[in-house]
């Protein structure tokens, strides 16, 4: 009689296993897809587990009508797929198959084999986790899953079922330990491919949050409800103050009177600069989080940069959308002075839309019939804000009208858009060119990691000046009405922005502890996103590099090579270290009775290991006479222990066997 | 069990065991198809991995991958040092199952879990799963342990049944891959023919000796011990005695004198075949031998004179068993 292993019958252990692996995979998608999809998977589990208890006919290869209703299932489901995605392809909907996939399997799950592609299925899914986050706490929930998908395949190799629950844990844990520096040197020197290596459907914008390529009222203070990370800086040598961080982003040229936006010509042509670099320059480098936006953020101002151009008005575009995190490295120039050599810039830099903010233009005709000069002017502009009843505030009321008439002459609150806005606005009415510059002010130093975090929070607006004789200027109108703004921050500022951020001022020891532990989990974090998801060619190359392997050159071939010494070194090491042939038993009689027989290999007599407990002391007694009462007490109590069970006598085993020392009763001398 | 048994065959060691030389057999390995699929698996999980930039999904292909090579070596480690000692296999009679035992030597070394035995064909190298006789029995051999399994093997006709080849593998603990090593068992079972034939037993041959009295040894009226001979059936001695540590003694009954009877190929020379014969001639011995006759056996070459007990019995039907067939 044939017995096919691979056709043998799955028994419910086995299933269950299945069960729980599997759905611990899919907990984290099931927030993520329609709800009909985690219902309809557990639905399937639920047929399948409860079925033979109760036993419902389960649709596999003997119910040819169940199994073709299941199949037309299936298909309706295919169909929903497509219903609530308008596609099947791509990242959303193929995980949305993947899971139901999952779920059919595992209803018409019966044989070994479907255990195993019920289990390979179970790792693909994991990897799908990280297409939608790589935290921390999810690698560690996944690494979890990972052990039990492991201690599956012990489960359905452990044919006499010897394994509980436990050991089959252990086992799996163990070999995923024994895995871990295999899988460290195969991470560090396994060359890495730029990806990607298709062109991968776009997905929908999932809605990132922070600064557009507009501004209108409004648009920057809704950041401010979020908690998130805009991007994170390390500096080379010493950083500038954070007041002193300006981060620049996109230029804003033209105006209909309430939105701002961007001057698109500048960004297509490559234009001539006038920029006078003058002392040291700021080397630093950037983490920033997925924007899905065409241009990353700088100190102003930025002179050079590893990814994307500087535009004319020293924006840094890239081609890419940043749609991961993407590390830059950068060069800014905090003192200089940017001239501007294209007339039809300045131009554009006095454009207002006609027939607006009748009364902002009044006012500005007022100060040149005053024929205050051009600093004066802006220096009016500060005035007016600081010293009337203007205020900085998230919720300012709706502006009626002309948002800058409005905002300067009725309501007189509002946020860092209202104040650069109505101040450009200002300028241009009285014959200055101006602009809006939006982006990110300040940021978060973490001592623990040395580095800065600016937050969506952070993200500002302000506005820039064109004088002859000076060049662009940057003048931040928010300055004049909140200084703490600038100065301090923005969770300072306005400390109702976040009431769960404690900013205790009394730095007792709790809170610097605590400030201290969110600082190491961010550092962490920060390490993690560097290293373990970061790990790009470029970084393999630098680390490489610094562990003196530059001398053996990058090509495809030795990096091969050096991997596959290694590897083959270390399968040694643990071959030597798996395969050692001796076993250390649980049996503590037995481990006595081999320290026993330890101590008489010292005195030259061994024990074979065919022999017996009482052979060998037969054959003692009949070499070392002296030693014979002895080890017949021994012997005796150790057979009465392993043999007859007999435990109380395991004390004494311990004790006769510690006392016995036949090198000293061999040379005594007999009395 | 007594401890003289010598080790015999044993699987590819880094360590010989000190003093005693043993003959190795290979351990080879190879992946299963479940091992391919994995492959496949990662492949697939490593191209989305480069695809996406994905730090984590490299890190799930490399770590899947050491996994694999780990549970290579488990599985290794899982078959190699195990010494293998045939037993004898005690005969049985023909459509029985014979077991031969053999005893697994696991003793100072680190538990083995879900080990295969298959009986194949003496040819076969590979794992083929087609190719395996009869059930599979699986095994586990905690630490330090030392077992006889029997291993099963259909008997079909009478003479002698050699075990062939034992296919010994495993796929633990992943199942990935597959270790396995092939051991030729030596050992031959005899096969006794099966007992047929509803003929009468034939009547006593040394008929001047029936009814004679006295010391007859029959199992009627008790009449004394005596010692001890080896094949002495068990139900006949003083089991009391012994516990009192007086010794093993048989005890003797006293009857009118047990029946003698003569077992002759000539009485069944009119059946049709001589496997007719055998199978009548085994039936006659165990009904003589149940009830405690005194029989011998003459064949065309063979003769065993008249006796009784186990020993005696077993020497008959091995007579029959090997009758005309060439000895290995």
């Amino acid at each position: 009689m044939k017995m096919n292993q691979a056709a043998r019958r799955l028994n419910s252990i086995e299933l269950y296993w299945l069960a729980v692996a599997m759905s611990l995979v899919i907990l984290p998608h099931a927030v993520r897809l329609p709800g009909w999809i985690p219902v309809m998977y557990f639905l399937l589990l639920l047929w399948r587990l409860i079925g033979p208890v109760l036993n419902w006919p389960l649709p596999n290869r003997e119910q040819k009508l169940l199994h073709w209703c299941q199949n037309i299932l299936a298909l309706f489901c295919l169909l929903g797929i497509y219903a609530s995605y308008h596609s099947i392809v791509g990242r959303d909907p193929g995980v949305a198959l993947l899971v139901l996939l999952s779920g059919f399997k595992l209803l018409e799950s019966e044989l070994e084999r479907d255990f195993y592609i019920l289990v390979c299925l179970g790792y693909i899914m994991v990897t799908t986790n990280f297409l939608y986050t790589q935290s921390i706490p999810v690698a560690l929930f996944m690494a979890l899953v990972t052990l039990i998908l492991t201690a599956s395949f012990i489960t359905v190799n452990d044919h006499n079922k010897k394994f509980s629950i436990k050991n089959k844990l252990k086992l799996a844990g163990l070999i995923l330990l024994y895995a871990i520096p295999l899988m460290l040197v195969l991470f560090v020197f396994f060359p890495r491919i730029s990806g990607p290596l298709w062109r991968m459907p776009q997905d929908a914008n999932t809605g990132k949050t922070g600064i557009s390529d507009t501004m209108s009222p409004g648009s920057i203070s809704q950041l401010l409800q979020s908690d998130e990370l805009a991007f994170r800086v390390q500096f080379t040598d010493t950083p500038p103050p954070a007041s002193q961080m300006y981060w620049r982003g996109p230029v804003l040229w033209f105006t209909d009177g309430r939105q701002w936006r961007r001057n698109l010509s500048l960004l297509k042509t490559k234009q001539k600069i006038n920029f006078q670099k003058e002392g040291k320059t700021t080397a630093y480098n950037i983490t920033i989080e997925p924007t899905d936006q065409h241009w990353l953020y700088g100190l102003e101002m930025a002179i050079k940069s590893t990814r994307g151009d500087i535009t004319g008005d020293m924006q840094i575009i890239i081609k890419d959308k940043i749609n991961h995190r993407v590390r830059y490295e950068m060069e800014s120039m905090p003192v200089y002075k940017l001239f501007e050599k294209v007339p039809e810039n300045l131009e554009n830099a006095l454009q207002l839309e006609p027939g607006m903010h009748p009364k902002t233009l009044a006012l500005a005709q007022q100060w040149r019939q005053q024929n205050l000069d051009n600093r004066q002017i802006i220096d009016s502009a500060l005035t007016l804000f600081s010293d009337e009843e203007f205020y900085y505030t998230l919720q300012p009321p709706l502006l009626r009208g002309d948002a800058v008439d409005d905002f300067l002459f009725q309501s007189k609150r509002g946020f860092c858009e209202h104040y650069a806005s109505s101040f450009v606005v200002l300028m241009r009415a009285a014959g200055i060119p101006a602009r809006v510059i939006t982006g990110y002010q300040g940021a978060s130093y973490n001592p623990v990691g040395d580095y800065y975090n600016v937050y969506q929070r952070d993200a500002h607006a302000w506005a820039e000046v064109y004088l002859e004789e000076k060049g662009w200027l940057r003048v931040d109108p928010t300055a004049a009405v909140s200084p703490e703004r600038i100065l301090e921050g923005i969770e300072n500022a306005l400390p109702e922005i976040a009431p769960n951020l404690i900013f205790n001022t009394d730095s007792s020891l709790a809170y610097a502890l605590l400030q201290n532990l969110r600082d190491s989990w961010d550092a962490i974090n920060y390490q993690w996103n560097l290293w373990v998801l970061g790990y790009s060619p470029k970084r393999q190359m630098d680390f490489l590099n610094k562990l003196g392997l530059a001398k053996f050159g990058y090509d495809w071939q030795t990096l091969t090579v050096g991997l596959f010494v290694i590897l083959s070194t270390m399968m040694v090491l643990f071959g030597l270290l798996l395969l050692r042939p001796n076993g250390k038993s649980n049996d503590p009689a037995r481990n006595l009775y081999d320290a026993f027989c330890k101590k008489m290999a010292r005195i030259g007599v061994e024990r074979h290991a065919y022999e017996g407990p009482m052979d060998f002391y037969q054959r003692v007694g009949s070499e070392k006479t002296i030693l014979k009462k002895a080890v017949l007490e021994i012997t005796e109590c150790y057979v009465a222990v392993r043999y007859a069970s007999d435990q109380e006598q395991l004390t004494r085993l311990k004790q006769l066997i510690h006392s016995f020392k036949p090198g000293s009763l061999l040379t005594k001398k007999p009395s | 069990m007594s401890e003289s048994i010598v080790l015999e065959r044993h699987f590819k060691m880094e360590f010989v065991r000190k003093g005693k030389a043993l003959s190795r057999r290979r351990v080879y390995i190879l992946p299963t198809r479940y091992g391919l699929l994995f492959g496949f698996m990662l492949c697939a999980i490593f191209l989305g991995a480069v695809n996406y930039n994905n730090g984590l999904a490299y890190v799930l292909t490399f770590l899947l991958c050491s996994v694999t090579l780990i549970g290579m070596f488990h599985a290794y480690r899982n078959m190699a040092g195990l010494i293998i000692t045939p037993g004898q296999a005690e005969p049985v009679f023909a459509g029985e199952l014979a077991y031969f035992p053999v005893f697994f030597d696991n003793r100072d070394q680190p538990a083995r879990y879900s080990i295969m035995l298959n009986c194949v064909p003496k040819t076969l190298g590979w794992f083929k799963p087609g190719a395996i006789e009869g059930k599979t029995t699986i095994i586990d051999l905690e630490t330090d342990a030392f077992h006889n399994i029997p291993l099963p093997k259909q008997s079909h006709h009478r003479g002698v049944l050699n075990y062939g080849r034992l296919q010994i593998t495993t796929t633990f603990p992943l199942g990935l891959f597959r270790a396995w090593s092939n051991i030729d068992i030596n050992e031959n079972c005899v096969i006794y023919p099966a007992a047929r034939g509803q003929l009468a037993l034939p009547q006593e041959t040394q008929g001047e000796e029936e009814e004679q009295a006295g010391n007859q040894e029959g199992n009627d009226d008790f009449m004394g011990l005596r010692r001890y001979r080896p094949g002495d059936s068990s139900r006949h001695l003083d089991w009391k005695a012994y516990a009192r540590e007086k010794g093993l003694h048989r005890k003797q009954f006293q009857g009118f004198g047990s029946r003698r009877l003569m077992l002759r190929w000539q009485h069944l020379e009119h059946l049709n075949s001589t496997e007719e014969i055998l199978s009548q001639l085994c039936q006659w011995i165990l009904i003589a031998e149940s009830n405690h006759f005194f029989y011998g056996l003459e064949l065309l070459d063979d003769f065993i004179a008249v006796d009784q007990g186990e020993e005696h019995q077993k020497r008959c039907l091995a007579t029959l068993a090997c009758f005309g067939l060439q000895m290995p």
